[in-house]
């Protein structure tokens, strides 16, 4: 009896004679969800192919493939949420990335401990929702980025957040607008791309890393800065307008030559005057100018910002206002200023945290050491050069910020969250892979806490890398 | 023919669920033999496929060795199509259950040759060893799966043209524009469906009354397809309140009075009297 019922157990099925699939789908259920568009499924189910890594189209695997799913992962009905991505952070948990320990007797020695302390970062971050990051590096010696920069090449470690290249902020930076920026290390580009390679090297150690996001923070109105920013367009880098004099007609210049983000708006930058808003003004933007308009605007006027006449009705082709930074630490602006910057232009809201060293949610406020000569003053979310009020960047994980974020601009967390996750992804042409909950996208999921936004657990690859009051 | 009242489209979701449970548990008591079910779209399942999954989630019923048989699908949508069939038996039933993929079968509209694609289905079928219990619902105008009234009561799986009535209906989900519903589907015929060792219709709603009343009261008729039944040995209606509007009061009263004695019969004999008893509840009048 038993043998006969298997037999017929093979028959039955008409597609019983493809071989079986050893591939399951893990099935994460019962939970609200950000959506691409921004939207919130209640009741959502997420397939994750636990072999890849990446969200799979669920029922696309299961009636084309014949691909079910075995584990089941229960979210307890809170908000799921692609992994937040920080594009501007400067290090953590004490470790800085642009400390580079050059005590050791050898390169290849500090080079390892470099990597070693990213990787403690990496897994220490999780607890912030953060799933990818971009190591951001301030004004150093020319000597010590062709050290640094190559130990950025992207990295993907099993339970860590991913590190995606690096952002180097600084040294082509308004000495007006330096901010916690060493004064002696800042300078100009007189000989355009030639300077600016030669700071940050070429080839596939710097400027021509592949796969890797590369982020310049650059002032356009520093001499030789603005004639470079097509061409390091051109080879991938992503340029951030920041720490800058720049009055608008330049911002809008740099706009149209490649420039696509603004590093943490309203710090280190012209303040906004309503008859030339600096870098500000790009979130005012229009869209289109007509030339022939009642304003009597020309192609010559100051307020054209150097876009390209196109062919169609006089109207001009322009590049999109850029995406950009805000710290939403209650510190770096002012509520209200987050709100309006929000309500300007939400699609372009890149959520930064602008962290420290000192950015560890255990650690006591003090007094810290920095540099040579130099020590911070932390004091809640607040972090300042000793003896001033310079602010020295942020002490405030990414999670608050979009709490911080969702209060401020009295929107719902997800759309905050959407600003710390989506739009990043989107900023760095990375959004098929990352920061969206699509099929094809890697499984960097962060769940929160549907009332108070706290993170729950993060994820790395489908892959619980994290979670509140316990080990993954 | 049996027919069970119940209050609302809730209770006879819970009821024909519960019923679903027990016939799949009762089958496994007996044989190894994979169980065959039919399945339909459309609202009057919902509230079915709702209560299987909570009797899933609570560990009632498992679907590991449940082969299923839908009835219908579109021609002309992909199956992606959040309209298609196969996106409702998705999101509404598979992706909350236990199935194998491998044993759930579809009709294919994307098919190359859709006259084989019905050949093929009626084969898998058959090799299936036939269906335990095909569930269905109705159209207000009597109809089941995509047989609408003129349909032959010996049709198999075929391509069908849709009813006006039935594309009007279904507009609703293609942005009320008419110009948007597939014109055409495959489906099985009535005589797949009465085929079955045991059928389940499922009607709700004050819409469907008429053809209620048609379906119990009248004789078969191609004209309301789901009259077949009739001539079924092992044919169940439940249906809600409402759908009884246009029924003798004679005919509710009837069937709700037969229900107390039926339920007694299964006490002793089991569903259908083809099992052993003692083990098997029947399901209570609420």
């Amino acid at each position: 009896m038993p043998s006969k019922t298997t037999t017929q157990a093979t028959t039955w099925s008409h597609q019983s004679s493809q071989p079986p699939h050893q591939t399951r789908l893990i099935k994460f259920q019962n939970c609200s969800a950000l959506q691409p568009d921004g939207s919130l499924v209640d009741n959502f189910c997420l397939f994750v192919d636990p072999s890849t890594g990446k969200i799979v189209d669920g029922q696309h695997a299961f009636y084309a493939q014949s691909i079910g799913f075995t584990q089941v992962v229960d979210l307890g009905g809170h908000l799921l949420s692609p992994g937040f991505i920080d594009v501007q952070i400067n290090g953590a948990y004490g470790i800085d990335f642009s400390s580079f320990d050059e005590s050791d007797e050898t390169y290849h020695l500090a080079a390892k401990n470099y990597l070693a302390k990213l990787d403690e970062f990496s897994k220490k971050i999780l607890a912030t929702g953060v799933t990818s990051f971009v190591p951001t590096i301030i004004t150093q010696k020319a000597s010590s980025y062709r050290k640094i920069l190559p130990l950025l090449s992207p990295r993907s470690r099993k339970g860590q957040a991913h590190s995606l290249g690096y952002h180097a902020e600084g040294p082509f930076l308004s000495p007006d607008k330096r901010g916690a920026h060493c004064v002696k290390l800042i300078r100009e580009a007189p000989r355009g791309i030639e300077d600016i390679e030669e700071v940050y090297g070429k080839g596939e150690s710097g400027l021509d890393m592949q796969g890797a996001v590369k982020i310049l923070t650059l002032a356009p109105d520093v001499r030789g800065v603005m004639e470079a920013i097509p061409e390091l367009a051109k080879r991938g880098v992503i340029i951030s307008l920041g720490h800058t004099n720049s009055d608008l007609t330049t911002a809008l210049r740099a706009k149209e030559k490649g420039a696509s983000f603004i590093t943490h708006l309203f710090n280190a930058m012209e303040s906004f005057r309503h008859r030339d808003p600096g870098v500000i003004g790009l979130l005012g933007d229009s869209d289109e100018i007509d030339f022939e308009d009642e304003s009597g605007m020309t192609e010559d006027s100051p307020w054209n910002g150097g876009g390209t006449k196109s062919n169609e009705g006089g109207k001009l082709s322009k590049k999109p206002r850029p995406y950009y930074g805000l710290i939403t630490d209650g510190q770096h602006s002012h509520p209200c200023s987050v709100r309006m910057a929000y309500s300007c232009h939400p699609e372009g809201c890149v959520l930064t945290s602008d962290a420290m060293p000192w950015m560890d949610p255990e650690k006591p406020d003090g007094i810290y050491d920095w540099r040579e000569n130099q020590r911070v003053v932390k004091k809640g979310y607040q972090v300042t050069l000793e003896g001033t009020t310079t602010l020295a960047g942020s002490v405030v994980p990414m999670d608050a910020c979009v709490r911080g974020l969702s209060r401020f601009a009295s929107i719902p967390l997800h759309t905050a969250a959407k600003c710390a996750s989506t739009h990043p992804s989107r900023m760095l042409g990375l959004d098929k892979i990352k920061g969206v909950l699509q099929p094809g996208a890697d499984a960097d999921l962060v769940v929160l806490d549907k009332k108070t936004g706290a993170v729950l657990s993060t994820w790395i690859l489908g892959e619980k890398a994290w979670q509140r009051g316990g080990d993954a | 023919m049996r027919y069970i009242i119940r209050e609302d489209p809730s209770a006879v979701g819970e009821y024909a669920a519960d019923y679903i449970v027990k016939r799949i548990n009762s089958h496994f008591q007996k044989t190894d033999r994979p169980f065959v079910l039919g399945l339909p779209t459309g609202s009057s399942p919902l509230k079915t496929y709702e209560n299987l999954i909570k009797a899933y989630e609570r560990g009632l019923v498992s679907f590991k060795n449940v082969i299923t048989f839908n009835m219908d699908e579109y021609v002309g949508i992909p199956k992606s199509h959040p309209e298609s069939y196969h996106s409702f038996m998705w999101k509404h039933f598979f992706s909350h259950i236990d199935i194998d993929p491998n044993n759930v079968h579809i009709l294919d509209g994307e098919s190359k040759n859709l006259l084989e694609e019905c050949d093929r289905y009626e084969e898998s079928i058959r090799s299936c060893g036939g269906v335990d219990l095909f569930v269905s619902g109705i159209g207000s105008d009597g109809h089941i799966a995509f047989n609408e009234p003129g349909s032959s009561l010996s049709s198999r799986t075929r391509i069908k043209t849709l009813a006006y009535d039935t594309i009007l209906a279904n507009s609703r989900f293609f942005d009320n524009d008419i110009e948007k519903v597939p014109r055409m589907a495959l489906t099985v015929g009535v005589a797949t469906v009465m085929d079955a060792r045991e059928v389940m219709v499922l009607i709700t709603g004050h819409s469907k009354a008429l053809a209620l009343a048609k379906c119990i009261e009248e004789g078969m008729n191609h004209m309301n397809t789901v009259s077949c039944i009739q001539n079924h040995r092992n044919a169940l209606i439940v249906s809600d309140e409402d759908a009884t509007l246009e029924l003798k009061v004679k005919t509710v009263r009837y069937f709700k009075g037969i229900e107390k004695v039926q339920t007694e019969i299964e006490h002793i004999y089991g569903l259908h009297g083809s099992s052993s008893s003692s083990q098997i509840g029947s399901p209570q009048p609420k």
